[in-house]
């Protein structure tokens, strides 16, 4: 039996710091497995009463008996009718497929509304232009939500002492730019009219910047976590001019506001970044989790480790079809080679499958139990 | 370029919300933040007053104090002029205009 002298918050942000907590911390990212772990439909949970999604939370809180030490908000409604700004998904500029069955997840049905020929348009009337008919009553409802959003945050972080992944959403221009016009074109003017991009890119990253100053203040979280979106700009995507051109300098200026903030900058990381990893070493000193998905986690660990907070990576692969012991096996080798000294958290690669087996994810919460704990 | 946090961590909140009204409706772009009258009837209803009052708890009352202090009115209100009453109303207005519906 382990004796357990930390909150869930102290032994995140403790991991965060680049220290060793009282053990890893276990923090797989949940969101619609918190609907397939609370036996409620996908649709229930986007669409229906906000109370039944955070209920969904408490629920699979302590389905996983009580030792998750990081929580989501359930953020559905708010990607599908509360975000004017591209900032990752938002049904202001895509459609929405929500199924009806539990285990599903919301989709955002991606086709492209932006043209390269259009640039000069949204410079003068804005993304307000590509906005999609929403049925304006969800929209103002769900600005209601808010508030509801707002007592979760205070109840996890304040009563419970368990941090919240994050309150805000940036993401840098041209990863939106691949939403908005569609992966297909996205790459062709990758090629053919970089300079075009750029100047979108110049245009879009002040708006983006303000917006999620704007989220820290209203959401005025505890935790401090502020996410970066980096999903589609990876070495799996682009390539490292690319990268170093239209990608680099933009997450800079990022990283500069949310340590001026005194944030943590939380990259989430999905698919495979290890040949960028050396770009990350040119990032301003701040605090930094690295959420990565496909990467090389011991590669980072080696690289990144004196600078940068792992988390990660149990892939929902791994998640949806391995087994608790093949599950176990990776979460101590995990916990044995990224934990060693601190500055790890055990998490999922991404989030978690939505209709990943319960014993399965309980099995990566045992590993961290058993495994987890610092011999001090 | 402006950085609209400086050095020390003091914003310029007035640069911010140029910055999130020409991203949302353009340098030229023109927004309705008025508030108007059928909206405020929409959250008188009955049904969506008690909503509201639903989602309120006595537990975020210093956490919206908070913003309040922190932001100061003028601000607050400028932002949700920008992203919450102009959003509605360029939503009823795209759909006047172009007489699109909901599709999904």
């Amino acid at each position: 039996m382990t004796h357990e002298t930390m909150t869930s918050m102290e032994r995140f942000h403790t991991a965060v710091m680049l220290k060793e907590p009282d053990r890893v911390p276990i923090a797989p990212l949940m969101d619609y497995y918190y609907a397939n772990c609370a036996g409620i439909t996908a649709k229930e949970y986007v669409l229906g009463d906000f109370k039944n999604a955070m209920n969904a939370v408490k629920k699979t809180y302590w389905r996983h008996g009580g030792d998750l030490d990081m929580v989501h908000i359930p953020i559905g409604r708010v990607y599908a009718f509360f975000e004017p700004f591209p900032a990752a998904h938002s049904g202001f500029y895509s459609p929405l497929q929500v199924p009806d069955t539990i285990g599903g997840s919301l989709q955002f049905i991606e086709k492209p509304v932006l043209d390269i020929s259009e640039f000069d348009l949204i410079y003068e009337e804005g993304f307000s232009r590509l906005w999609r008919p929403l049925p304006i009553e969800k929209v103002r409802r769900t600005q209601i939500d808010f508030l509801q959003i707002l007592k979760f945050a205070d109840y996890w972080e304040n009563q419970m002492e368990v941090p919240l992944y994050t309150m805000t959403a940036t993401i840098t221009p041209l990863e939106t730019l691949s939403y908005l016009c569609g992966i297909t074109k996205w790459s062709r003017y990758l090629h053919k009219s970089p300079e075009k991009m750029q100047e979108m890119c110049d245009f879009m990253i002040k708006g983006l910047i303000a917006n999620d100053l704007f989220l820290k203040k209203i959401a005025h979280s505890r935790s401090k976590h502020s996410y970066v979106c980096l999903e589609r700009v990876s070495a799996s995507f682009i390539s490292p001019k690319i990268f170093e051109e239209l990608v680099l300098p933009y997450l800079k200026q990022i990283v500069k506001m949310n340590n001026r903030m005194g944030y943590i900058n939380l990259f989430h990381m999905d698919t495979d970044w290890t040949p960028f990893f050396e770009y990350l070493l040119e990032l301003p000193k701040g605090h930094y989790i690295l959420h990565l998905e496909n990467s090389d986690i011991f590669k980072a660990k080696e690289l990144l480790g004196d600078r940068f907070c792992l988390m990660g990576n149990v892939n929902s692969t791994l998640q949806k079809l391995g087994t608790p012991k093949e599950i176990e096996k990776y979460c101590k080798k995990l916990i044995e080679v990224c934990g060693e000294g601190g500055g790890f958290i055990l998490g999922s690669g991404c989030e978690i499958a939505s209709d990943a087996p319960f014993e399965n994810i309980q099995a990566i919460v045992d590993a961290g139990k058993k495994y987890g704990p610092y011999r001090k | 370029m402006v950085e609209i946090v400086d050095e020390n961590g003091q914003i310029d909140y007035k640069q911010a919300l140029k910055d999130i009204k020409i991203f949302l409706y353009g340098r030229k772009g023109k927004i309705d933040p008025k508030l108007h009258f059928q909206d405020v009837l929409f959250y008188l209803k009955p049904k969506n007053l008690l909503f509201a009052l639903k989602a309120f708890s006595l537990s975020i009352l210093p956490h919206l104090m908070h913003i309040w202090i922190d932001l100061g009115f003028q601000h607050l209100d400028r932002y949700f002029q920008l992203n919450v009453i102009a959003v509605i109303n360029k939503l009823k207005e795209q759909a006047k205009r172009k007489g699109r519906k909901y599709d999904a």
